[in-house]
């Protein structure tokens, strides 16, 4: 690399810290608010610089090997590892196990001492207390589940693994073709995350990722569980309401409401059921007065007709 | 290695974009304190435990206008207020214009207290408990329902149910058969344990939901997102729409623990309302039970309820009057983008006053 290559790259660094250092003040005064689910400056910060180091230092390695076309192959198979393996972290970061429930389980599985159990085991190895057992199972268990999600983990970072490696096969075949032509950094960035984002959809309509999915999933659910009803046993032995007590609570409540809500719609229904009844009789009653109105007035339309009949009869001489 | 058209002074050139692309994006931010959303006056009408009922008049003025209301029933996950991001990108607004007197559900966020809330309750207490309200409201005998994306199922299972309510169906992104071939979403929970997740979260987080919706398109949504953003705010009325649609996406309520287990295993599993074995409360759920004329809208690039998913409606409903139309739209796009916005108003008001 020529001192002028270094010194334009090494402006352009400064330039970079001066604009990210800008933006992490932007979210102190800025009236943008994360916490309402708003945009996070200071997070989009910390993604942004990272990316534009990866940018630089891929710059970097180009301009120190862009003489010769076998550099430049490796040169795009580094790119596109270096890629590779932030989509791997992005990705893993979704199936981390949070840092605070790694320390809840820490602490459920060495709530007790291991040296004094061990050693009470030790000296009565057939004859445990059933707390000694309790505590032994319930580590044994939480055990079996940290396994089970490493497991499952392992699996699932083996499908990324691959989706990145055809990601990048894909690519390479594409430029070698000639179908591609890139003409910076950012552009390559873009076409890899098509490429990727594309394999991607494949992979993911198979059973397979489907299963993989399922377990990664199933597993970290399972931790939290077991965290979760651990707390709930030691809150229990506290005198204190557990999380378990309170839904039983809730769906009792919630059973409840939806037996009120059934009598207040029967209630209503069998009002207007009534209603609908009284507006009947009343109607049936109305029509029958009025048949009865029609007969009356015909009746007095006859007798008003025989009482003119007789009243002309008695005036003739 | 022929494709590969750039050296030191393109990459220098595209550096020193980029950082005037972050600068302004910089910039420009901090000039913008909030951003509103819902900008539509309304009037709430009804409140019962979280939800809302909020009315928006149309122009009355407007001489072909439907006078039967129209209810908007929108999915338990996110936010109504799609349907009314701001002035320019706003469906209620816009039917409002054309004379269309809008009630839009906002469910509200569930809480720990709405851990067994089940479909029953929100469809034979919350929605009934709505449609009773609009009438009452409205002075009308029946009303227009329109549902979107899960509110559309939701709607679908409502009509099925009531039919004497519903004069006219309108469906929007609406997911009808679950295990299509690219239904993706489905393909994700089918091996999902339900009950554990349920029974470890009670309510499901939203948060949990959005980074479901993400993980569909992991680089798209992810690392090239933050590559592509400083491009994109370079002016205050861009950084604005951005942060809008930020704001709901990232406004997500938690769904209440009954309800999504019974949704995600009847529908997303099971495929029951397909396959009419779908109850609710103590009734049968059957599409061939909907006689009412059906308007059903769907995009042709959603990627969360593919088309095949919603155009399984047309062979499973009871109704001879059934219209779709395709919008060249994702599933958002249906809502805020431009051929959507300039066509889809139009043809709602117009399919709704030709069957009032």
């Amino acid at each position: 690399m020529s001192e002028q290559q270094n010194a334009w790259l090494q402006a352009l660094l400064d330039q970079q810290k001066a604009l990210l250092e800008h933006w992490s003040s932007l979210s102190a005064s800025s009236g943008l608010n994360p916490e309402t689910g708003m945009f996070n400056p200071q997070h989009f910060s910390a993604n942004i610089q990272q990316q534009l180091d990866q940018l630089a230092s891929l710059g970097e390695q180009f301009t120190q090997q862009q003489t010769a076309s076998p550099h430049q192959v490796e040169w795009f198979k580094s790119a596109l590892a270096l890629f590779s393996q932030q989509t791997l972290a992005d990705q893993l970061a979704a199936w981390k196990i949070p840092d605070e429930l790694l320390q809840a389980l820490q602490n459920q599985l060495h709530s007790q001492p291991l040296d004094a159990h061990f050693q009470k085991l030790a000296s009565t190895p057939f004859f445990a207390s059933t707390e000694q057992l309790d505590w032994q199972q319930r580590s044994q268990r939480g055990l079996n589940h940290l396994e089970a999600y490493q497991q499952a983990l392992a699996d699932y970072l083996e499908i990324y693994q691959q989706i990145s490696e055809q990601a990048s096969a894909q690519l390479l075949q594409q430029l070698n073709n000639g179908e591609l032509q890139i003409e910076s950094l950012s552009e390559l960035h873009r076409h890899w995350s098509n490429t990727y984002d594309a394999v991607y959809a494949d992979v993911i309509s198979t059973p397979n990722y489907s299963q993989k999915h399922g377990a990664i999933s199933n597993q970290i659910n399972q931790l939290i569980a077991f965290t979760n009803e651990t707390r709930d046993q030691h809150i229990q032995a506290l005198g204190f309401v557990s999380r378990t007590e309170l839904d039983q609570v809730m769906q009792r409540q919630h059973k409840l409401r939806k037996e009120v809500r059934t009598v207040k719609r029967n209630q209503a229904s069998s009002d207007q059921a009534a209603l609908s009844g009284l507006i009947g009789d009343m109607q049936a009653t109305l029509s029958n007065m009025a048949a009865e109105i029609d007969t009356l007035k015909h009746e007095v339309k006859t007798l008003k007709a025989a009482l003119e009949s007789k009243e002309q009869d008695s005036e003739r001489p | 290695m022929s494709g590969l058209k750039f050296d030191a002074e393109l990459l220098e050139t595209e550096f020193k974009e980029l950082y005037r692309q972050l600068s302004t994006c910089a910039d420009t931010l901090a000039k913008i304190s909030a951003v509103e959303v819902a900008p539509t006056q309304s009037e709430s009408i009804f409140h019962y435990d979280k939800l809302t009922l909020n009315f928006y008049p149309g122009d009355r003025s407007v001489s072909e206008r439907p006078s039967t209301p129209l209810l908007i029933c929108y999915a338990l996950v996110n936010r109504w207020y799609m349907l009314d991001l701001d002035a320019g990108r706003s469906l209620i607004q816009r039917l409002n214009a054309l004379g269309v007197d809008i009630y839009v559900i906002d469910w509200g966020y569930p809480d720990r207290t709405d851990r067994f809330t089940d479909l029953d309750d929100y469809l034979n207490d919350y929605l009934l408990s709505c449609v009773e309200q609009t009438c009452q409201h409205a002075g009308a005998e029946q009303i227009n329902l329109l549902g979107v994306c899960q509110g559309g199922t939701l709607s679908l299972c409502f009509t099925a149910l009531y039919p004497e309510r519903i004069k006219n169906l309108i469906t929007m992104v609406t997911p009808v058969d679950f295990h299509t071939a690219e239904n993706i979403l489905s393909r994700l929970v089918r091996n999902i344990d339900v009950d554990l997740a349920v029974n470890t979260f009670g309510n499901i987080p939203g948060s949990m939901l959005n980074q479901v919706f993400r993980s569909l398109s992991p680089m798209k949504l992810g690392p090239q997102k933050t590559l592509d953003l400083p491009k994109q705010l370079q002016t205050p009325e861009q950084a604005e729409a951005f942060l809008r649609m930020e704001r709901w996406i990232n406004d997500s309520p938690d769904l209440a623990g009954s309800a999504y287990r019974e949704f995600v295993q009847w529908f997303f599993q099971q495929n029951q309302l397909v396959a009419n074995q779908l109850q609710i409360g103590s009734e049968a759920v059957r599409l061939a039970d909907i006689r009412c004329p059906i308007f059903n809208i769907y995009g042709t690039q959603d990627h969360l309820v593919p088309p095949c998913a919603s155009k399984a409606l047309g062979s499973l409903v009871g109704t001879t009057d059934y219209t779709e139309q395709a919008i060249e739209a994702g599933h958002i796009g249906v809502f805020v983008g431009n051929r959507a916005r300039k066509t889809l108003p139009l043809a709602i008001s117009q399919w709704l006053y030709s069957r009032d």
